[in-house]
């Protein structure tokens, strides 16, 4: 589901260079925005998101993930895009502003709000959680992490 | 009745998340409780007029703003990690009043 609905090859990324959070958050905004997901808000919003209330996730696995976003008013159409960095970067932790987590897979979110697109975030997180998931995705290329997800009986149902 | 008051940064997403598995656990204990859901921005006021027992962010919120209502950080819910402890956490505080 997430797969049809939300993952789409247009918006998968991978070996991107980046020095810094900001310049890892541009290249994966480009992304949905140049594929017309997003507006031209969005960005600045996220950032702002990002300063205020942090999205870095440490699951206990090799890599840790976030999970930018922002308010609907600046989605155009649903989508997530994920970016797969070279070398990691310094994301705050989502739980504690205080601590800072090396991310090295980054789920950016535009969700046009309806309760049925929360389902399949939750669908999505419940990937993340799985520790082979992510690592596969910092494993392989575009083609191939698109072909992977189609594998994952749990996205296909 | 009581009361919980989910809460995230901005785009109700997480929150919405926490407040899905919050309907599962309240169902399946049997337990009428009603769920409120704001911004953190809204929380203070929220504390007011909603007057929940316990707040749950699905962030970093500023615990002061909760104006002394019990707080339990809901991140769990979105990365799923620790679920368990964090509906203990809930479940006791709202079984205790």
């Amino acid at each position: 589901m997430i797969m049809n609905e939300l993952i789409k090859r247009e918006l998968i990324l991978t070996n991107i260079d980046a020095e810094d959070q900001f310049e890892a958050l541009k290249t994966v905004q480009k992304a949905l925005y140049s594929n017309g997901y997003v507006k031209d808000t969005y960005f600045d919003a996220v950032l702002d998101r990002e300063k205020e209330y942090p999205t870095g996730i440490a699951l206990g696995h090799k890599y840790n993930i976030a999970i930018p976003h922002t308010d609907s008013q600046h989605v155009i159409k649903s989508g997530i895009c994920i970016g797969v960095l070279k070398e990691p970067v310094k994301f705050k932790s989502m739980e504690n502003k205080e601590i800072e987590v090396d991310v090295k897979v980054i789920f950016m979110i535009a969700l046009n709000i309806a309760s049925k697109q929360v389902e399949l975030l939750q669908e999505l997180m419940a990937l993340i959680r799985d520790a082979e998931f992510v690592e596969k995705l910092t494993e392989l290329n575009e083609d191939d992490i698109l072909n992977y997800i189609k594998t994952r009986k749990d996205v296909i149902q | 009745m009581k009361k919980v008051l989910v809460c995230c940064g901005s785009s109700m997403i997480t929150s919405s998340m926490a407040i899905n598995q919050l309907k599962e656990v309240f169902a399946k204990e049997g337990l009428n409780v009603q769920i409120g859901q704001c911004k953190f921005s809204e929380v203070p006021a929220q504390v007011v007029t909603f007057q929940p027992n316990v707040v749950v962010p699905t962030g970093a919120l500023n615990e002061k703003d909760a104006g002394g209502v019990p707080v339990v950080r809901g991140t769990s819910f979105v990365t799923g990690v620790g679920v368990e402890q964090t509906v203990k956490q809930i479940l006791d505080i709202l079984k205790d009043k």
